[in-house]
C-alpha cells in the first residue's frame, strides 16, 4: 500500500494536492439558488445532475494554493448541468474581489459529461468561463467577458448562439479535433483575439453570422493548424477583403499557415438576439 | 494487487489524469539568468510560444549558467538561450559544434537554429523530452533567426523600461509580423 501511495505521489501530484483542498461532489441532484461561495472544487459526477436557477450568483473564493497564477475555484462537469438564467435574472458566475480580472478562478469544465444545458450565464474573471470537451452541450444568451479564454472546447458536439464574447484574451478557443456543430448569431467583440483555432479544425463547426470586430486580431489561426479554415457568411467590421484581412492572422502573415476563408462576408452587422436561436 | 494490475490502474489513471489537466494548457518552462537581456530574450521567447501556440509559459530565474544547465538536465525547464561563451564553458570545448554535439550527446539537449548566428552567438535550447512533447516548437523558434540581434534587443530594453516588457515585446513581434 505505501508503494501504491508513493506511486501515485509520484504520478499524480494534483491528486495529492487536491487532499488540501476543498471538494465539494454532487453524486444525486441538487438545485442552486441564492448565493453560492465556492472554495476550492464542486465536481458534479457522472451520477450527479446540478440545476442552477435564475438569479443566482456562484462566488468563487480567490485560493491558488498550487501558485501557478491561476486560482483554484473550478465546476467540473461529468454528470448533467442545467444553467437556466433568464433574461432578467441571469446566473452569474464570478470571484470575490474588488477588481475582476482573468484567472481568479479557473473554470467551468464539462468534460466527458451526459449533457450540459446553458441558458442566460454570466461568466468573468476566470482562467476559462467555460470548457466543454467530449459533451454534448447547448449555450445560449450568455455573456463571457474577462476571462483568459471566453469560451472553450474540443471534441464537442455544441451550439452557442446569442453569446457575447468580450474583453478576453480569446473570446472563443477551440481545438476542433472532432467536434461537430454550430455557432451563430454571437457577438465576439473587444477582445485580444475573437477566435483563436489552435490546431486540428476542419472547419466541423460552423461559424456564421456572427459579428466579430473590434478584437485586435479577429481570428488567429494556431502554430499548429494545417488545414484551411471556413469562416463564412460573418460580419467582420469592414466591407473590402483587404481590411478585413488585416485583422486575421493566417497565410497573408505567415506563409507557414493556412487560411482562414472568410468569403463570402456580410457588410452588415447581423441582427442578434433569443429568437435567432433555434 | 498484482505489480500487472498496479500498472495497468496507473496507465488508466495517467490518461484520465491527462485527460483532466490538460486543459488548463500544458505548460513550458524557460530558463533564464538574472541580466535584463536574459530576462528579455526569456520574455521574447515566452511570447511567442504563448501567443502562436496558446501554450502557458513560464520563466525561471538561475544565477548562473551552471543551474540553467543543470535545471534543462533534471527538467526543471524546457528551454533556455546560450551564448557562445557560456557554450563553451559548460560543455568544456572549444567551437560550436563540438559544443553543439556535447549538449546533444553529454546533456540530452538539443541546439536550436540559433536566434543570431554571427559575433553575438545566441542560441535556445531544447530537452529532448519536450522536442517530444512540442514536435513543432523548433520551426516556430526559428522564426527569430535573423529577426533579433543586440541593437534591436536594446532597443527594446528601452522601450520596456519605458512601458513595461510586456507591451515592448508585444509590439516588437506583431511589427516584425511574428504574432
Amino acid at each position: 500500500m505505501r508503494s501504491l501511495i508513493f506511486l501515485l505521489s509520484i504520478f499524480f501530484p494534483v491528486l495529492v494536492f487536491a487532499q488540501d483542498m476543498n471538494v465539494y461532489e454532487i453524486r444525486t441532484e441538487e438545485v442552486w439558488e441564492g448565493e453560492k461561495l465556492i472554495e476550492g472544487v464542486v465536481a458534479v459526477r457522472k451520477s450527479g445532475k446540478l440545476t442552477i436557477k435564475a438569479g443566482t450568483k456562484v462566488v468563487f473564493l480567490p485560493v491558488d494554493l498550487d501558485r501557478d497564477g491561476i486560482g483554484d475555484g473550478e465546476i467540473y462537469v461529468e454528470g448533467e448541468l442545467y444553467i437556466l438564467g433568464e433574461k432578467d435574472s441571469p446566473v452569474i458566475f464570478t470571484a470575490k474581489a474588488e477588481k475582476i480580472e482573468p484567472s481568479l478562478w479557473k473554470y467551468l469544465m464539462i468534460n466527458h459529461a451526459k449533457y450540459a444545458f446553458i441558458n442566460y450565464a454570466i461568466f468573468e474573471g476566470a482562467f476559462s468561463g467555460v470548457q466543454i470537451h467530449f459533451t454534448k452541450a447547448d449555450v445560449k444568451n450568455s455573456v463571457f467577458r474577462k476571462n483568459i479564454d471566453g469560451f472553450r472546447f474540443s471534441t464537442a458536439n455544441i451550439y452557442v448562439c446569442n453569446c457575447l464574447m468580450t474583453e478576453n484574451k480569446h473570446g472563443i478557443r477551440y481545438e476542433e479535433r472532432d467536434s461537430r456543430g454550430t455557432i451563430h448569431f454571437n457577438e465576439i467583440k473587444n477582445n485580444e483575439i475573437g477566435i483563436f483555432p489552435v490546431i486540428k479544425s476542419e472547419s466541423r463547426v460552423r461559424f456564421e453570422y456572427n459579428n466579430i470586430y473590434d478584437n485586435e486580431y479577429n481570428i488567429k489561426i494556431g502554430d499548429e493548424q494545417k488545414k484551411d479554415i471556413i469562416y463564412s457568411n460573418n460580419y467582420f467590421e469592414f466591407s473590402e477583403e483587404q481590411k478585413i484581412r488585416k485583422k486575421i492572422y493566417d497565410k497573408s502573415k505567415d506563409k507557414n499557415l493556412p487560411s482562414a476563408i472568410i468569403k463570402p462576408f456580410l457588410n452588415k452587422k447581423v441582427k442578434l438576439g433569443e429568437h435567432r436561436c433555434q | 494487487m498484482s505489480v500487472k494490475k498496479l500498472l495497468i490502474v496507473i496507465f488508466i489513471l495517467l490518461i484520465l489524469n491527462g485527460i483532466s489537466f490538460a486543459c488548463v494548457g500544458k505548460t513550458i518552462y524557460i530558463g533564464h539568468l538574472s541580466g535584463r537581456s536574459d530576462e528579455l530574450m526569456a520574455n521574447i521567447l515566452s511570447r511567442l510560444i504563448t501567443e502562436r501556440t496558446g501554450t502557458s509559459v513560464k520563466l525561471k530565474k538561475y544565477p548562473d549558467m551552471s543551474a540553467v544547465l543543470k535545471a534543462g538536465q533534471n527538467g526543471e525547464i524546457d528551454i533556455f538561450t546560450l551564448d557562445e561563451k557560456s557554450a563553451f564553458e559548460t560543455a568544456g570545448v572549444k567551437s560550436r559544434e563540438q559544443a553543439k554535439e556535447t549538449y546533444n550527446v553529454k546533456f540530452n539537449l538539443v541546439w536550436l537554429k540559433p536566434v543570431v548566428e554571427k559575433d553575438d552567438f545566441l542560441v535556445p535550447v531544447i530537452r529532448k523530452d519536450t522536442l517530444k512533447k512540442f514536435p513543432a516548437l523548433p520551426k516556430l523558434l526559428e522564426k527569430l533567426n535573423g529577426i533579433i540581434n543586440n541593437v534591436q534587443l536594446e532597443e527594446i530594453r528601452q522601450d520596456a523600461d519605458k512601458r513595461g516588457m510586456k507591451d515592448a515585446i508585444k509590439d516588437f513581434l506583431k511589427k516584425k509580423g511574428l504574432i
